[in-house]
């Protein structure tokens, strides 16, 4: 099936489906930057980070809680804005998906910058924008390609990290990784945990909690795959699904905010368009494959 | 802190330091909170920890001189926070207090080393000895 106007479309509504999921999900948590109270700012070892920091913007934020808000608002308002221009008034695609390229990287590198937050769990939110800036059928189908080659090195080297640093040939790896994660929760010994149970039968059986460790990195490796063939797309975003759960429940980490990735490996195997048809033409919507 | 998907190789390790909290005398435990809660009560105070005490030359060693390559002029406030340990807390225990829904009244943070310990399929961790947290910050 050739990607048209109205898959493009689809893709987007559906970017904004996991968008605003994943907001009620942040703000149930009280991890909207308002909500977060930063009380001051974490410098990391990230040029481009360096770059907003130099405007002053992440000191200014802090000054006053309704300015976080403010920043909270117009990060989560634009994908929608983003969306109802598509529909609405197609010719202003480029400059808001423009704006929402320079707001999700100020937003997301000052959120980054308060101490609870790591950058490599919001790539989604810097790079589906350049997507967005694209202004016809082909040029989205090239760049949404790239998406996906980026989410599947974003994998598989992750895995070659694991292979590169050794980790994955020794067995008590995993057993170490579990007790440095949980430290806090395996030294309350005041406190009877279910959790700190399991954690402490895989810390004590090393072959089995070695297991996991290998296995994801197999699986990451697997992502490689990816690189020449999109035949086996579905098996990646399941094992990504299986990525994203065990993280919750093995290392209590929430990975979620890469989902919006998953759309590039659901849509792979659409051909790109035979003519060249830019967005804003008034038979957009008709333009169904 | 957390361990990324980019980490190598770790043994498990014969001592542990773990930061504790105590409010109004009692101890906060992990097992209360949910993983995102209790990174918003444990990453400040070690990160504000890293930076008091590294924030400073990191600018200065690392920052200014890697933008000046580039011809990329830059002060080091806008990098590096300057806050003393007791505004810190005030301002911690306000957010401390949001977080685990009680007023805080006063609060006590000590950095413990814990000793492990495995017998068959039992694993123990022993207190060795506990001190001020913001005694390593200095």
């Amino acid at each position: 099936m050739q990607l048209t106007g109205s898959i493009r479309l689809k893709i987007i509504r559906q970017y904004c489906l996991i968008f605003y999921g994943l907001m009620i999900f942040k703000w149930l948590n009280g991890m909207f930057l308002y909500q977060l109270q930063p009380i001051f700012f974490f410098t990391t070892l990230d040029f481009t980070t360096w770059l907003v920091m130099l405007t002053n913007i992440h000191k200014w934020l802090l000054q006053e809680s309704w300015r976080l808000l403010f920043a909270d608002f117009i990060f989560y308002i634009l994908p929608l804005i983003y969306y109802l221009v598509n529909i609405k008034k197609p010719r202003l695609v480029f400059i808001t998906a423009l704006v929402m390229l320079v707001v999700n990287y100020i937003y997301v590198t000052v959120y980054c910058s308060y101490p609870s937050n790591s950058l490599q769990g919001h790539i989604a939110w810097l790079f589906f924008p350049f997507l967005f800036l694209s202004q016809s059928i082909k040029t989205f189908w090239f760049l949404f390609n790239g998406l996906r080659y980026y989410f599947l090195y974003f994998f598989f080297s992750a895995g070659i990290w694991k292979l590169a640093q050794q980790g994955f040939f020794y067995t008590e790896t995993m057993s170490g990784v579990l007790q440095l994660q949980h430290k806090s929760l395996l030294t309350d010994s005041g406190r009877e945990s279910f959790r700190a149970d399991i954690y402490n039968w895989l810390i004590t059986h090393p072959i089995i909690s070695s297991l996991l460790y290998r296995g994801a990195t197999i699986a990451e490796l697997f992502f490689g795959m990816g690189f020449f063939t999109k035949r086996y797309d579905y098996i990646l975003a399941l094992i990504f699904l299986i990525f994203l759960v065990f993280n919750v429940l093995i290392m209590r980490i929430a990975y979620w905010e890469v989902t919006p990735f998953l759309l590039t490996l659901f849509y792979s195997k659409l051909v790109i368009p035979e003519t060249e048809s830019k967005i804003n033409q008034p038979n957009l919507q008709s333009n169904s494959g | 802190m957390h361990i990324g998907m980019y980490s190598g190789a770790f043994k498990i390790q014969p001592e542990i330091s773990v930061t504790e909290i105590f409010v109004n005398g009692e101890k906060l435990s992990a097992a209360d909170f949910s993983a995102v809660q209790w990174d918003k009560i444990q990453m400040p105070i070690e990160l504000y920890c890293y930076q008091h005490k590294r924030g400073k030359s990191f600018y200065h060693e690392d920052i200014k001189r890697l933008l000046a390559v580039f011809s990329i002029p830059s002060k080091e406030s806008s990098f590096y926070t300057r806050l003393s340990n007791a505004e810190f807390l005030t301002s911690y225990k306000e957010v401390l207090s949001s977080i685990i829904g009680k007023e805080v009244n006063k609060i006590e943070i000590l950095r413990s080393k814990y000793r492990y310990l495995q017998k068959d399929d039992q694993a123990k961790y022993i207190l060795i000895n506990s001190k001020e947290f913001f005694e390593q910050c200095n």
